[in-house]
């Protein structure tokens, strides 16, 4: 898998964005970092175009809070987190591409952040041991069916018309 | 699988057969040769492919993604979208609304990331494309030992009663309360447990995509899979075709070029990719269709909340289909999905969305698929794929009321709200609010909408003014060329379209043979 | 291999009511039946002569408006053709050969052969190609241009074939005429 990372700077923002997206319960649970290095995984797995196109998005996020003389001079990155929240509320309400913008961000965000162990086992999600069982189960069952069915798999279809087969010999 | 004959990006200099072209400015070129190229190892590439060796031919497939076994697959959903994905599933036909779609992009194509759903093309279809499209050899009879080939080796049947989740139970009891007609899906899978990890590529082995079925049977009859091939090229000498080039991407960043020779080059990379790959190499059909047709099943999910705990992820995905609407274009279904996905696509955020999830275990998601009609187009822009889709008034109106007779029928299976797909459109609450939202004029930009589900873009029939592939899927007017995958069809299907590409690419790859058998020129 | 139809031909040299009909058809409606059209089987061809038109609007009150072609197969098995002046005497009238029917002129010789993709010929695959030339004319004949390909109209029929000339300059392939041919009487010619 190819390894992303946001300049520093955007680290920043996203790690800013977690609580606002996922609520203080990303902080209380200490994982705020570790969403937002699976943002920065998320992103790796998308084509350039797009990471260039959200890098661009979350320059304006970080910046456009510069603008509002009530952030006093602070970028998203910088501001409380209650200032944080309004700025994001805001831009989610308006319609247009700032709406567009903070929904993508908040899909990146929310996904890293169901994605975390602590928070699939917080909502009792917990696929990787339920494979394992499914695994187990289906080969003390089934070793025998799934032996033919992989042997049938490369078994020459004896009535099958192979005119090339037949031509070469 | 056994990886013997499958050849990642580093090691192509001990590919059998293979040489090396010293060029002095722009690096090594490797070069290999052989009877039949396939481009692209999903539903179309690994039949033809092993139809082909079978057939005693010489078959190179060259599949862009690497190779991953069954013993890689597992819930981590990123590395699944990294690996098995083009794009990280994130790919978008433009339009009102953006249409997102997901192609897979490793060996074994979307068969290792679909959900496994095996239905025959219906008869409906079957008859409009021989009738209306002049399609040969194409009627029931003639296409079912075709159907029972393929099924046979895909293990196609419905699933062990086991293995059904809560979710599709409910979904079924929600059907049978209403009087509305289910159907057992079938799916290719043998004695599948119901892991619910379809589309991250199946952890137990149970799912018989092309990874455990027909490309193993084209590595038993000789073919060899080249993994990590990028082609962006077709060469030939004006319209006689004579293989592909393309660039083998190095993780360091290198890239090297390559070129393999061949008499036949079958195209199999999917309705998207294919197309982009003819008209970048300045292909062009007298129907000046490349491109066109463009359908994609567009789908809707929602999100319904249940007292009881469903854990809809224990159990297999999609067991039934709600098909009393199939006349009318839609089917539904329970379809799973794991919390990351649904998150992502919540209207919510913050509490609103923890307060939501904290009930995943208690959810229900539930899809209705739409056979649409209009259709879009794929362009090739700087050699990427441009794709756009406009979904209609007819089709908008489609998916308003099959998400409202999918609420329904949870609703009648016990569900207390549930979460549309429809942005700035209230949850459902209640049996009475679903009048509501019939009622509720939804405009196509509020609509979340998807689809994995590519087809048709180099169709087939029998006019070279209308169609750009004959009955068997050899591009008109050019030789050596044939496509094998839902490129072909010259309509949506209304159903899961794996076994209609493998059907299609089991007799284009009969017609090759028998045309392989003939000396040229008589 | 094709149908040949040896009720059909007609002896007296009068071209059917389906033939005249086609004649009068636009050029985008015989451009979509010559995409259609399947590839002829030269063997069905061989050793018959077929009573041709060209369908343009030049050709009404040209003297080529009425032809014949020939085809015959040499030793080696190779298929070629031929060219017979005819009198327009009009389209309802019989195909009369120049300078008369016993001994009739040919000229404008040409090879039949598939079409090669990989060639400059290769405007229609599925169409066998009438290579002027190839077809041993002399130096300066100004028929060695010609390039004409030739479907069936019915795809199991080699009785009425529609052709489409095109003239080779340099490497341009320019089209030029749409043509009609039905089979019109046996010969035993051999160049």
């Amino acid at each position: 898998m190819r390894e992303f990372e946001l300049p520093a700077r955007l680290q920043a923002t996203v790690r800013a964005l977690v609580p606002v997206v996922c609520t203080e319960e990303a902080r209380r649970m200490g994982i705020v970092d570790e969403v937002a290095r699976g943002v920065e995984r998320f992103l790796g797995t998308l084509p350039a175009h797009l990471q260039k196109g959200i890098l661009a998005g979350l320059w304006t996020l970080e910046f456009t809070p510069l603008a509002d003389p009530r952030n006093l001079g602070r970028s998203f990155s910088r501001l409380s987190p209650e200032r944080a929240q309004r700025a994001f509320d805001l831009w989610w309400r308006l319609p247009g591409p700032t709406h567009q913008l903070v929904r993508a961000l908040k899909m990146f965000v929310s996904f890293a952040f169901y994605e975390h162990p602590k928070v699939r086992e917080r909502i009792g999600y917990d696929p990787e041991a339920y494979l394992a069982q499914m695994r187990r189960k289906r080969i003390e069952q089934h070793h025998e069916v799934i032996a033919q069915h992989a042997e049938k798999v490369v078994t020459p279809d004896p009535v099958r018309r192979l005119p090339v087969a037949e031509a070469r010999s | 699988m056994s990886p013997h004959n499958v050849y990642s990006r580093a090691d192509w200099p001990q590919i059998p057969g293979v040489r090396t072209r010293r060029r002095r400015f722009q690096g090594d070129l490797y070069e290999l040769s052989c009877d039949v190229v396939v481009v692209g190892s999903g539903a179309g590439g690994a039949v033809i492919a092993a139809e082909l060796a079978e057939g005693g031919l010489d078959v190179v497939v060259l599949e862009e993604g690497g190779y991953y076994a069954t013993e890689d697959f597992n819930a981590d959903v990123t590395e699944a979208l990294a690996n098995l994905y083009r794009d990280g599933g994130a790919q978008m036909a433009l339009g009102t609304p953006p249409v997102t779609f997901a192609e897979g992009r490793c060996v074994g194509g979307s068969t290792v990331i679909n959900g496994g759903m095996t239905w025959r093309t219906p008869e409906h279809v079957i008859r409009r494309w021989r009738e209306d499209h002049g399609v040969h050899d194409f009627d029931a009879h003639a296409l079912l030992p075709h159907f029972e080939r393929v099924e046979g080796f895909l293990s196609a049947k419905t699933q062990d009663p086991e293995s059904i989740g809560r979710d599709n139970a409910l979904l079924k009891e929600g059907a049978d309360a209403l009087g509305y007609e289910t159907v057992s899906n079938i799916r290719n899978q043998l004695h599948c447990p119901g892991s619910n990890n379809c589309a991250f590529g199946c952890p137990t082995g149970a799912k018989q995509s092309t990874l455990l079925t027909y490309l193993p049977r084209a590595l038993h009859f000789g073919a060899r899979i080249l993994t990590h091939c990028r082609v962006d090229g077709i060469l030939r000498q004006r319209k006689q075709v004579q293989g592909v080039e393309g660039s083998l991407a190095d993780p360091s960043g290198k890239t090297r070029r390559f070129r393999v020779h061949a008499k036949e080059t079958v195209i199999a990379c999917g309705a998207v990719q294919s197309p982009n790959l003819l008209l970048r190499a300045g292909l062009r059909s007298p129907s000046g269709k490349i491109g066109h047709g463009l359908t994609l099943h567009p789908n809707t999910k929602v999100v319904a909340l249940f007292d009881e705990d469903v854990e809809g992820w224990k159990g297999v995905h999609q067991a039934y289909q709600v098909r009393e609407f199939e006349g009318d274009g839609f089917v539904m279904a329970a379809v799973n999905i794991p919390p990351s996905l649904v998150a992502m696509t919540l209207p919510y955020y913050g509490r609103d969305m923890i307060e939501l999830l904290d009930q995943y275990n208690q959810t229900v998601i539930g899809g209705v698929l739409i056979e649409d009609t209009t259709t879009g187009r794929v362009r090739s822009v700087a050699g990427l794929p441009v794709t756009t889709y406009q979904i209609t008034e007819e089709d908008r109106h489609r998916i308003v009321r099959g998400t409202a007779i999918l609420c329904e029928v949870l609703f009648a299976a016990g569900a207390k709200r549930i979460v549309l797909p429809f942005a700035g459109v209230p949850d459902l609450l209640s049996m009475a609010d679903v009048q509501r939202l019939r009622e509720t004029d939804v405009p196509k930009a509020a609509m979340e909408v998807v689809t994995v589900h590519i087809m048709g873009t180099l169709a087939m029939g029998d006019d070279p003014t209308r169609h750009v592939c004959d009955s068997y899927g050899r591009v008109y007017d050019y030789a050596g060329l044939t496509v094998a995958d839902a490129s072909l069809f010259p309509t949506p299907i209304g159903v899961n379209p794996m076994e209609t590409i493998m059907t299609l690419a089991t007799r284009c790859a009969i017609h090759l043979l028998d045309r392989f058998a003939v000396p040229a020129g008589v | 291999m094709g149908v040949q139809n040896l009720d059909a031909p007609t002896n007296h040299g009068l071209a059917s009511a389906r033939y005249l009909e086609l004649g009068e058809k636009s050029k985008a409606e015989l451009e979509a039946i010559f995409r259609r059209g399947t590839k002829p089987d030269p063997t069905a061809l061989q050793g018959w002569e077929f009573r041709g038109r060209n369908v343009a609007w030049w050709a009404k009150r040209s003297p080529i408006l009425k032809f014949v072609k020939g085809f015959y197969q040499d030793a080696a098995g190779q298929t070629w053709g031929y060219n017979i002046p005819q009198r327009q005497n009009g389209l309802e009238q019989p195909w009369l050969a120049k300078p008369s029917d016993e001994d009739p002129k040919r000229f404008g010789f040409y090879l039949v052969a598939d079409v090669d993709p990989a060639s400059k010929d290769n405007v229609h695959l599925d169409a066998l190609l009438l290579d002027y030339g190839r077809g041993r004319n002399p130096l300066l004949d100004a028929s060695k241009v010609l390039r004409d390909y030739l479907v069936r109209v019915d795809p199991d029929s080699d009785d009425l074939l529609l052709g489409k000339a095109y003239l080779a300059l340099g490497p341009s392939r320019v089209p030029s005429n749409f043509f009609l041919l039905e089979r019109h009487r046996p010969t035993s010619w051999v160049r």
